[in-house]
């Protein structure tokens, strides 16, 4: 029995979720259109399939559960995530995954501005972001840690791989890019080089994981050459200030 | 002979921390310090103590320090010391008194009582570090309105206009003022920075041939080195009509200062007092000012803008106005604060208005004559920081002029003795043993990182009032708040009170 | 003016009226590109954006904008330098579609063929097509 969410408000659909969740383990709903906050704060071992395009904030604060769309997202996914696991079949909007501190998200095309800004890594956890197509200006600003791996499949003409003050103010965690990349949109303090034997590992598990749910061809994709962005100083700024 | 007047400072000497290495007594060109008669003791002799701390800052183990004199007088506030001193000085002389940077004297300080906006909530503040922050500034005279063959292609054309990196640029300090290699220190910081210093009215040194594009050169009454090379090697030509020390009179540099050098730039004899005339002898009425701007304009092909600098004056409104018809495509105002190398000290202490006041005055007559784009308008007469450069651009200025702030930065401790050419720090003097002292090289550092400093002020202050562009600051009074200031003060500098 | 829409149309309306500003040029003194980007630009970009933020740099707006200008020239999709607002963009056949939140686009337009943020500094202008009736008598 799924829930339809048709023009309803946002809140009443979300009781409808909570409530359906009481009883089971996964809520469908269909027909969404720009309903927020889906998925808020959901828990470990709960899963939310939605149909349509989710509103804005779709699973903020998620809690450990599974979120997969069917659909595109709008803006405030996965924001202040903390743990789950998002996977959306088509595109998003701004603000992705805004000071994620654990968990996946996976996105099938591409993201617009500002994705991953303050990912952190912190013990155990570690957030970690898997764009298939491109992403907008400012990606991965201010990143203290995680990993955000960017295929850059199937891109158009004139499109880049990712836009201007990529990186702007990262003091940590990695950006795996593959193929052909914009190099003056990088910000200083950022260090392009190839993947070590542990980067890869690491990379082919994500991307293996990318293949799985969106079905594309894995070989294909490994065949062109990625590079990692990681920052020269984890103390970009230190030396800006003199006490007075 | 009695002197009737007490000397100012006193240097004092800790005998604990000090081990005789002379070091003082070589470095003070006053004769403060000399040796006893079998040359083991350092000793003191205060008298003409300028209090320029070059013995203590030297001193290797800390020994030194300078004390005001106090020698107490009965307590009078209208005849103070300082006013009985100076009729003392004139009746032993006779002579008008003289004195050397920016008047002292504690008349109010609006950028003190100025207050600035920051965003919140209704308007995102911007982070300086890692969003874009533009302070980029172009000076000089803009058409009405630009002009397209479609978008992408520009028809315009555009008079000649100076892109700066920074709306700091240095303000006029001629060479004979200060040393050779201290505008020199100015030159190589202005060319790393992408902006500019300012010749004065001493003429461009030869050895500054390199940094003519980073030249702003002076045309002031004296017409001192102006030539036409002078002309075409430079960025934009400054007409000197005023300058803020001294409203009213020309430039003055004392024999002293008149050094072989000086003397093959300034093109007179050497230890002759360089005095330039009051106003420009071709200039006495505002048609005659068009008509010297242009002469400027056809000598330099119509490629370079031209300057006209005013000093800050009652009805400096008016005259901005005037200017701005005249054909000048820059403006810059100095404001009564304003350094000077000399300048008589009543003219010094009384005469002009403040800057704030002049600068949001001129602003706003030009935008009600709807004539503000027609000119830039450039600011002088004393920043000490990069707040008070944020708040003039806020009150309409495009760039600002700052001369003491670097010379602070190279060494100068505000002695106000630059008149007497025995600057220890190698600044405002000629001779050869003293201007030795400081190193282009090593000093253009110390004025880069100050500017560096203030631009990255600039920024975070502009990144907290949600602003990314200096353009958006600029003539922006919404971000200024006035605190204990009358409405009279709040109505002429045209912002509101805090609170309001 | 009290508001920000009034502004922001005053400036429109002096640009594209008083100074005779095609749309797309008005929208570009709005969100002018930076100085990094203009500096990297050919020989003839570079000159128009430069001669574009010298003379109209009192017009520069900053803070979050999204707007949406309809005029009898068409419709501009025009968003903040620094994107910090949401502006979606949309296209099926001869028809163009802007809002704020995409789902808002597809209630009215259930398959479009394209769907894009609009990017701050690179505003969308949609030119209405005027048929002009030939006159018969």
């Amino acid at each position: 029995m799924s829930i339809t969410a048709g023009l309803r408000a946002y809140a009443e659909v979300n009781d409808e979720i909570k409530e359906t969740l009481l009883s089971k383990n996964k809520a469908v709903v269909n027909d969404v259109n720009g309903q927020r906050y889906i998925g808020c704060a959901l828990d470990e071992g709960r899963t939310v399939e939605i149909h349509g395009t989710a509103g804005n904030d779709l699973a903020c604060y998620l809690n450990g559960g599974r979120i997969i769309l069917y659909g595109n997202g709008q803006d405030a996914v996965g924001n202040t995530m903390g743990g789950g696991e998002i996977v959306v079949h088509g595109h998003t909007g701004d603000a992705l995954g805004y000071g994620m501190r654990d968990g996946q998200i996976y996105i099938r095309d591409n993201v617009c501005c500002r994705a991953g800004i303050h990912m952190k890594e912190f013990k155990g956890m570690k957030p970690v972001l898997v764009i298939g197509q491109n992403a907008g200006a400012f990606l991965g600003e201010y990143m203290a840690g995680g990993v955000i791996v960017l295929l850059g499949i199937a891109l158009e003409e004139g499109e880049t791989l990712f836009g201007s003050h990529c990186a702007s103010g990262m003091h940590g965690g990695k950006i795996f890019i593959r193929g052909v990349f914009p190099k003056k949109h990088i910000s200083p303090n950022i260090k392009i080089e190839p993947l070590d034997q542990k980067d890869r590992v690491e990379l082919e598990q994500y991307v293996k994981n990318y293949c799985r749910y969106f079905d594309c061809d894995y070989d294909e994709i490994m065949k062109t050459p990625f590079k990692k962005l990681t920052p020269i100083s984890t103390r970009p700024y230190a030396n800006m200030y003199v006490a007075n | 002979m009695i002197n009737y007047i007490p000397r100012r400072f006193t240097v004092v000497r800790d005998r604990e921390l000090c081990i005789d290495c002379g070091c003082c007594v070589r470095q003070c060109s006053n004769e403060c310090h000399y040796f006893s008669d079998d040359g083991k003791t350092a000793l003191v002799k205060s008298d003409h103590c300028v209090a320029c701390h070059r013995c203590v800052d030297l001193c290797p183990t800390g020994a030194l320090r300078i004390e005001k004199y106090i020698c107490d007088y009965r307590d009078n506030a209208n005849w103070t010391p300082a006013y009985q001193q100076e009729i003392c000085r004139q009746a032993a002389t006779g002579g008008t008194l003289l004195s050397a940077m920016g008047t002292p004297k504690p008349y109010p300080i609006y950028w003190d009582k100025i207050l600035l906006n920051a965003s919140q909530v209704t308007n995102p503040s911007i982070d300086p570090l890692r969003e874009p922050m533009e302070i980029r500034t172009i000076l000089g005279r803009k058409p009405e309105k630009l002009t397209v063959a479609q978008k992408g292609k520009s028809t315009t054309e555009m008079p000649p206009q100076v892109v700066l990196e920074t709306p700091i640029m240095f303000s006029a300090m001629s060479f004979g003022s200060i040393s050779l290699n201290a505008q020199k220190s100015l030159a190589m910081a202005a060319k790393n920075l992408g902006t500019l210093f300012n010749t004065g009215e001493g003429g461009l040194h030869p050895d500054l041939k390199e940094y003519t594009d980073c030249a702003v050169v002076q045309v002031a009454s004296g017409r001192f080195g102006v030539h036409k090379d002078y002309l075409k090697n430079s960025r934009f030509v400054e007409i000197k009509i005023g300058q803020g020390a001294k409203p009213g009179i020309g430039g003055h540099l004392p024999g002293e200062k008149v050094n072989v050098e000086v003397s093959n730039a300034r093109m007179i004899p050497e230890g002759s007092d360089a005095i330039s005339p009051a106003p420009h002898h071709d200039i006495y009425s505002i048609e005659d000012l068009r008509q010297l701007i242009w002469s400027i304009k056809q000598a330099t092909d119509n490629k370079k803008p031209v300057c006209v600098k005013i000093a800050a004056v009652h009805n400096v409104a008016a005259i901005a106005s005037g200017c701005a018809r005249a054909g000048a495509d820059i403006i810059a105002i100095d404001g009564f604060r304003g350094g000077t190398g000399a300048a008589p000290t009543r003219i010094r202490d009384n005469v002009g208005i403040p800057i704030e006041l002049a600068l949001a005055t001129a602003d706003q007559r030009l935008r009600d004559e709807g004539i503000r784009s027609s000119v830039s308008l450039v600011a002088a007469g004393s920043f000490r920081c990069s707040a008070d450069i944020v708040k003039a651009i806020a009150l309409g200025a495009d760039a600002c002029y700052c001369a003491s702030a670097p010379l602070i930065a190279m060494g100068c401790h505000m002695c106000q003795t630059c008149n007497t050419g025995k600057c220890n720090w190698g600044i405002a003097t000629q001779r050869p043993e003293l201007t030795k002292r400081l190193n282009p090289d090593m000093m253009h550092e110390r004025v880069e990182n100050l500017i560096h400093a203030w631009n990255h002020e600039i920024k975070e202050i502009m990144g907290g009032m949600g602003i990314n562009s200096i353009d958006s600051l600029r003539g922006n009074r919404l971000m200024l708040r006035g605190l204990g200031l009358s409405e009279k003060e709040l109505e002429i500098l045209g912002i509101k009170h805090a609170g309001e | 003016m009290q508001t920000d829409t009034e502004v922001i149309t005053y400036l429109f309306d002096h640009l594209i009226r008083h100074h005779g500003l095609p749309v797309n040029v008005a929208a570009d003194v709005l969100t002018a590109p930076e100085w990094d980007e203009i500096d990297r630009m050919d020989k003839e970009k570079k000159e128009y954006f430069t001669n574009l933020r010298a003379i109209y740099n009192g017009a520069l707006v900053n803070g979050p904008f999204s707007v949406i200008l309809g005029s009898n020239k068409g419709l501009l999709a025009i968003n903040d330098r620094l994107k910090l607002r949401s502006l979606t963009a949309a296209t099926k056949g001869d028809r163009a579609y802007f809002a704020s939140e995409e789902s808002a686009i597809r209630i009215i337009c259930p398959e479009p063929e394209k769907v894009w943020s609009v990017s701050g500094a690179d505003p969308v202008f949609v030119p209405l097509e005027i048929y002009e009736k030939e006159d018969d008598g």
